[in-house]
């Protein structure tokens, strides 16, 4: 099924990559997440292709999608669903309506414009997968996956997403400006603009499968040592924790970036039909996971720190490290464990 | 990606299971270094203090040494972190760009992933300890600088063999030995002998030793008693022949002093030697003439004085030389029966029975005149009984060496010892004569 799975994971990139021009890591780790079980946040300017990603890719998996437009004046229950009264043969009852978010892709479209409560109605649904309304849960389908976008200009009256609600979001990606081969590609080959996309290449439980498929995929005692002391590393109370690292964030990543840096290394070497994660796949995690988890202190921004980059230079030495002195405080694991 | 084969990974994972042993003994290594790196500074400083306050290098040696090995017991009781297993092929993996492969493959054992040619010929990192090698020879040259950097003079100490006490009492009376026969000077030589080699005997005496040095001195006190008993006899022989030459003098030479003269005087032939052989001769010869002259002119003399006088100059020459003969019969007995030059044995502290009270005694008599181990030493060399002294340089060794003979050894500590060694000398004798 690995196989079988890591083809249909390349598969979907590639035609994910069919339908957004240069992009390439953009699909992939969106797709990773997505394997992954872990929700996206996407950072850009408009007309990038950011709902087109989202679109594409919940037409790709053959699932439900749902699109929230998020507004100053959204509700919660705009999100969740509500009960309403209703008269069903002489009897008056309370029926559950649910939202936009009883489904299994959510494209929670500019997510920092609603309120905070509207915000915090996403938790409980990200994090457990259910909804809790007047007291009874209701679980949400799996897969459930949330794509939420938002703009970096325009913040007048934007809600920024708390820094709970962002450890929410397995990954968050900074969506590059389109080059020039891309867009002259856009034009040529899209009269309308809208991509053509293949039929579903995955049905809910073939993505179900693939997201099992996951934990098959081995990750060396190395590249665990190299992910905890990495994060430990990237809090700055640690004793481990580098000069520039104490400089410039305020507070470090939370253990739940740990475990999402692992598993998106792990649906990395999945995507390349790898049956071990690499040190490469960790790399290529690192800015997307740690990036939105380490608050920078208020010098740092004023200083222009690049999160994004702090993180990829804190890999590069934590690896150094490891790799020449060794992780002697951690127990080392043998041959054949 | 062109995958390695079965056994050419294997041979990957043994070159890193190679490299780690290698990294772990160095990192051993490493910790050893540290941990005795507080033992080599106070070694070398102990090392520089012992040689110019010139202490035994060897015991410093060897306390380094223990000191070193205790360092590495401590290093193996508490290891440093361990490296881990993983650390060699996690090195090679990242370097081959194996993308994990390498790493699955040793963990798991099963190659389900290629695993790049790269693994085969990309260098790992060094393993040799370069900057803890560095150290060491850093460490090697001080300590060698410190051992072989010349000293000045006057601080340079050395061991200076001192004969035994009662060695030094064995050679003395040996030395009082006549050697006038030749049983007596085999025994002086084969004396010497023993005695030569019993002084250069480092390890201290032994029982046999002991009773080697009894059997020389009970025999040298033998031939000095026998000599003494000649020479006692010698002496009351001139004294009787002294009192007849008189005698036959005050008596104008009459033939009844004569013949006691002439008695005498062949006594006591062989006590004589040189001027006094020869007056002797004379006077002998003189005492023959007329002796026969005597018997010739029997029938016609009626007196007694029919020989005449002897030769003035030969009884005065013969006057000189029992003179003489006496003066050397009184020296060399007062040489043989005396107690000068006997060696010092020492403040007379010790007593004839060594009990817990004379132990206490002694005790009390060291802390009131030693105030440091340095007087105590001083004191117990300048009286014998340590081995070691401040040196004097290597021109003056031999002097000293002659110099520091039984009985000049008072010259020699006060030629040598410093002035606070001579106050504490004074101090020290002062108290052992209350």
């Amino acid at each position: 099924m690995k196989e079988d799975g890591s083809a249909l994971a390349r598969r979907l990139c590639a035609a994910l990559d069919a339908a957004i021009f240069g992009k390439p890591e953009l699909t992939r780790l969106t797709v990773a997440a997505f394997l992954a079980g872990g929700h996206v946040l996407l950072e850009g300017l408009p007309g990038l292709g950011k709902t087109v990603l989202a679109k594409s890719l919940a037409a790709l998996a053959g699932l439900d999608y749902r699109r929230i437009q998020f507004t100053p004046d959204l509700m919660p229950a705009d999100i969740t669903g509500t009960h309403v009264y209703e008269d069903q043969h002489g009897t008056p009852q309370m029926r559950f309506v649910p939202g936009p978010v009883f489904t299994h892709f959510l494209l929670a479209d500019e997510i920092n414009r609603a309120s905070a409560k509207t915000q915090a109605a996403l938790l409980e649904a990200m994090a457990e997968s259910s909804v809790t309304l007047l007291g009874e849960s209701r679980a949400l389908p799996a897969p459930f996956f949330v794509i939420a976008t938002q703009n970096p200009i325009e913040m007048e009256g934007t809600n920024p997403l708390p820094e709970a609600q962002l450890d929410r979001f397995a990954i968050k990606i900074d969506v590059p400006a389109t080059d020039e081969a891309s867009l002259l590609r856009i034009i040529t080959e899209r009269k309308d603009g809208n991509p053509v996309l293949p039929g579903p290449l995955l049905d809910r439980d073939t993505a179900l499968a693939c997201q099992r498929a996951l934990d098959e995929v081995h990750l060396p005692q190395a590249i665990a040592v190299l992910i905890a002391r990495l994060i430990a590393r990237a809090t700055p109370g640690d004793p481990s924790a580098s000069a520039e690292v104490r400089a410039a964030v305020r507070y470090g990543p939370s253990p739940r970036a740990a475990i999402w840096l692992a598993r998106i290394s792990r649906a990395l070497a999945f995507i390349d039909g790898r049956a071990g994660v690499g040190f490469e796949d960790v790399a290529r995690a690192v800015p997307h996971v740690l990036g939105h988890r380490m608050i920078l202190s208020y010098g740092a921004r004023l200083d222009g720190v690049s999160v994004a980059e702090l993180a990829r230079e804190l890999y590069r030495s934590t690896e150094q490290q490891l790799l020449t002195a060794g992780s002697a405080e951690l127990p080392a694991r043998g041959p054949h464990a | 990606v062109v995958g390695l084969s079965d056994p050419q990974i294997e041979a990957v994972l043994a070159r890193c299971r190679r490299q780690l042993l290698l990294l772990r003994a160095a990192r051993g290594f490493s910790a050893w270094l540290r941990t005795s790196r507080p033992i080599c500074l106070v070694g070398l400083f102990a090392l520089c203090a012992a040689r110019i306050l010139s202490w035994p290098l060897s015991a410093a040696g060897a306390a380094l040494a223990v000191a070193l090995a205790g360092c590495a017991l401590w290093t193996w009781l508490r290891p440093p972190p361990a490296l881990p297993d993983w650390l060699c092929v996690a090195q090679l993996d990242r370097a081959a760009h194996a993308q994990g492969a390498l790493l699955a493959r040793f963990e798991t054992g099963v190659a389900r992933d290629p695993v790049p040619e790269a693994a085969l010929t990309r260098p790992l990192p060094r393993w040799l300890p370069q900057r803890q090698l560095a150290q060491l020879a850093l460490w090697s040259a001080g300590y060698a600088a410190c051992l072989l950097a010349p000293l000045p003079e006057r601080a340079r100490a050395a061991e200076i063999a001192v004969t035994p006490l009662p060695v030094q009492r064995a050679e003395q009376l040996l030395r009082r030995v006549p050697q006038r026969d030749p049983q007596a000077r085999a025994f002086v030589a084969d004396a010497k002998q023993s005695l030569r080699e019993l002084a250069a005997r480092s390890g201290g005496l032994g029982g046999a030793d002991f009773a080697a040095l009894e059997r020389v001195e009970q025999q040298s006190r033998s031939l000095i008693a026998r000599r003494a008993q000649q020479l006692a006899g010698q002496r009351a022989g001139l004294a009787e022949l002294s009192s007849l030459l008189a005698a036959y003098a005050a008596e104008g030479g009459s033939e009844q002093a004569a013949a006691a003269l002439r008695e005498g005087l062949e006594r006591m032939r062989d006590a004589f030697d040189g001027q006094g052989r020869a007056s002797l001769q004379a006077l002998l010869e003189q005492l023959a003439q007329a002796g026969a002259k005597a018997e010739s002119s029997e029938a016609g003399q009626s007196s007694g004085r029919g020989q005449g006088a002897f030769d003035p100059d030969a009884v005065a020459d013969l006057r000189a030389s029992i003179g003489e003969l006496q003066q050397l019969a009184e020296s060399e007995l007062e040489a043989l029966s005396g107690a000068a030059g006997e060696p010092q044995r020492g403040p007379g502290i010790a007593p004839l029975r060594l009990d817990q009270q004379a132990h206490a005694a002694e005790a009390q008599f060291e802390a009131r005149n030693f105030h440091t181990e340095q007087d105590r030493e001083t004191v117990l060399l300048a009286t014998g009984t340590s081995q070691r002294a401040d040196a004097p340089s290597p021109s003056q060794r031999t002097a000293a060496r002659q110099r520091f003979a039984p009985g000049n050894d008072s010259e020699y500590w006060d030629k040598r010892s410093s002035p606070r060694q001579e106050r504490l000398l004074e101090r020290y004798f002062e108290g052992t004569a209350r």
